[in-house]
């Protein structure tokens, strides 16, 4: 008689996640605002003022109406049009950033843990260096070193990123360094950087994945933190951070300038870090703290 | 007969203090040699030694001899290691749970080795790897190679382990505690793998356990290593029947056996191995040792061929179960 095997059924990350409660609220914020980046702009076509752009100072200052449904700013510019346009520069910026800190932080933090000695010494002491600056410092000095623009404020963000990803890499590859099938691969023979490579880097990811939606999250907040104080991307792009910036002075006159694109960073914020805690809980349901 | 494995005068160090105090032993082409001893007694280390597997705070020293199929492999390149290992040594580990690498399929790891060592093309490689996962005794090996190792059981994966080892037909197999982490009709099921796969392969296995009951099953020679050193080296069959050192009678009494009279507590040897840093200046088991005269203490015992290939360092090596009296030192080896 044979015995049926019960097979385990593998689930996919997406439905996993799904299956959680904050990572599913995480899913619906981050899918809503990459939704809005993507088709947004399109949606909003059809009359002079679906150029984000495009200024009419007899129509400054509008309340929500039919015709302009979040209002004007003080260019007359329709507030909906350029904020549905700037999620496109949010996303590009945030996710630019994190992917560039991400990769070459891996890179870094894997030869880091994995050559050990001198070379583990010194970058890390260089890593040190970098994370003594609190983040959005560092990559605000960067922006003033380099000047403003998409391109340099990637690379600040990036920088100030990148040597978390240093560290959560080098930890995970010295945990998997331990265990025996490392030990069982040198003894097949096979050479370092393929070990490296094969056996140790994609077991060490863990913790990375983790941590990257965070990161993209906090990557949204020090880039529109950067537009705000006018050091992110030029004048007239719609950023969120920058139009928030612009409406500041305007605060008590007509406060929602500032609300709705300070509601879109939450938004965006909110939803990759409940997107982050919950791709931790789905992982690693170990270290589960709310379901 | 040339011996394969040719092992003298072996020292290892971690940091400076020596843990490897003289090993020398003999291994030949499609033998097994059991090395045996309690933790701590260096048996991994003289394993890991000969691998060039130490870590970084690991040192073979200089004046240490490894040498297979007449190559010297102390103070060989990493790089020379590496052809090497794998190759015409390989080895098979504790804990065949945490071997494999989790998230490759078994056919790709024992393909990657394949592939490695013998140049063959992906799809060669993937037929050698069902093939070699024929030969260990894997059922269905077809449908095998694209599970993952979570989807076999410990056994299964110790022979996953043992088809990877033997890939490229390697001269020597190391097997460190291969079956301590598997039941006791599993532990039958792969050292009998491991004998049928020797006579098969002519392969030399040096087998390190603490188990004198695979000791019996399978080796033919047997060295009992004490801090550090082999003190006693015999046939597997002469030293459970007639141990000569007071640590082997020591370590075959205190193996439990069926028919025992359970109200006498097992006999064990008291105290522990002494830590590298406390080794004694003569015999290093005196502490523990029932017949320590004070001379014991003074002078170390040498590595003595006593009877016709039997050696044992002790200088009151034990005839049936008695110590001989008197001090045997000038005995020329």
């Amino acid at each position: 008689m044979a015995i049926e095997v019960p097979v385990a059924r593998r689930t996919s990350l997406l439905r996993a996640l799904w299956r959680h409660r904050s990572s599913k609220v995480g899913l619906i914020l981050v899918g809503f605002t990459l939704f809005v980046a993507l088709i947004g702009p399109f949606l909003v076509l059809g009359n002079a003022s679906s150029d984000p752009n495009y200024q009419n100072l007899g129509q400054s200052l509008l309340g929500s109406s039919g015709s302009h449904w979040l209002g004007t700013d003080d260019l007359g510019r329709d507030e909906l049009v350029r904020m549905v346009n700037g999620a496109r520069y949010t996303l590009i910026m945030a996710v630019a950033a994190v992917t560039i800190a991400a990769v070459s932080g891996l890179i870094v933090g894997a030869v880091s843990g994995y050559a050990g000695g001198w070379v583990d010494l010194v970058i890390q002491r260089l890593v040190d260096i970098i994370l003594s600056f609190p983040g959005f410092l560092l990559a605000l000095a960067l922006v003033a070193i380099l000047g403003t623009g998409m391109t340099n404020l990637i690379i600040a963000v990036a920088v100030s990123a990148f040597p978390r990803f240093v560290r959560v890499t080098r930890s995970g590859v010295l945990t998997v360094m331990q265990l025996p099938y490392v030990e069982a691969a040198r003894s097949q023979g096979l050479p370092p950087l393929r070990i490296l490579r094969k056996h140790v880097v994609p077991n060490a990811l863990g913790a990375l994945i983790v941590q990257t939606p965070l990161e993209i999250g906090s990557a949204v907040l020090t880039g529109a933190g950067l537009g705000f104080l006018g050091l992110g991307v030029a004048e007239p792009t719609p950023e969120w951070g920058a139009m928030l910036g612009d409406g500041r002075d305007l605060l008590f006159t007509n406060p929602t300038l500032v609300t709705y694109p300070g509601i879109a960073i939450f938004i965006a914020i909110l939803g990759f870090n409940l997107l982050g805690d919950g791709i931790r809980d789905v992982l690693d349901p170990r270290h589960s703290t709310s379901r | 007969m040339t011996s394969l494995l040719s092992v003298r005068d072996l020292r290892t160090a971690f940091n400076g203090q020596t843990v490897l105090d003289g090993v020398d032993f003999d291994l030949h082409p499609g033998k097994t040699l059991g090395l045996v001893g309690e933790s701590g007694s260096g048996k991994s280390v003289t394993a890991l030694s000969v691998m060039g597997l130490l870590d970084r705070n690991g040192k073979v020293l200089p004046g240490s001899s490894i040498k297979l199929e007449g190559q010297e492999l102390a103070g060989l390149s990493e790089r020379g290691l590496r052809e090497v290992r794998g190759k015409r040594m390989a080895m098979i580990f504790q804990e065949p749970m945490s071997s494999l690498n989790p998230v490759y399929t078994v056919g790709d790891q024992v393909a990657e080795t394949v592939r490695k060592h013998l140049g063959l093309s992906r799809r060669a490689s993937r037929e050698r790897a069902v093939e070699l996962l024929r030969m260990v005794g894997i059922s269905a090996p077809e449908r095998r190679v694209t599970e993952y190792p979570h989807q076999l059981s410990g056994g299964m994966r110790q022979r996953v382990m043992i088809a990877i080892a033997i890939s490229a037909d390697p001269a020597l197999l190391i097997a460190d505690e291969p079956t301590t982490a598997l039941d006791v009709t599993i532990q039958g099921q792969i050292l009998a793998l491991l004998k049928e796969l020797q006579e098969r392969l002519n392969m030399a296995i040096l087998m390190i356990t603490h188990d004198l009951g695979v000791v019996s099953q399978i080796a033919d020679d047997v060295a009992v290593m004490y801090a550090g050193q082999i003190i006693e080296r015999t046939e597997a069959q002469r030293l459970v029947g007639n141990p000569a050192h007071p640590y082997s009678r020591g370590l075959l009494a205190s193996v439990p056996r069926l028919g025992m009279d359970r109200n006498v507590p097992l006999p064990s040897i008291p105290g522990s191995v002494p830590s590298p840093a406390d080794w004694p200046a003569g015999c290093r088991f005196a502490d523990r040792c029932e017949f320590a005269t004070p001379q014991c203490r003074e002078k170390p015992p040498l590595l003595i061929e006593r009877w016709p290939g039997h050696e044992v360092a002790c200088d009151h090596p034990l005839v049936d179960g008695v110590p001989t009296p008197e001090p045997a030192r000038e005995v020329v080896s």
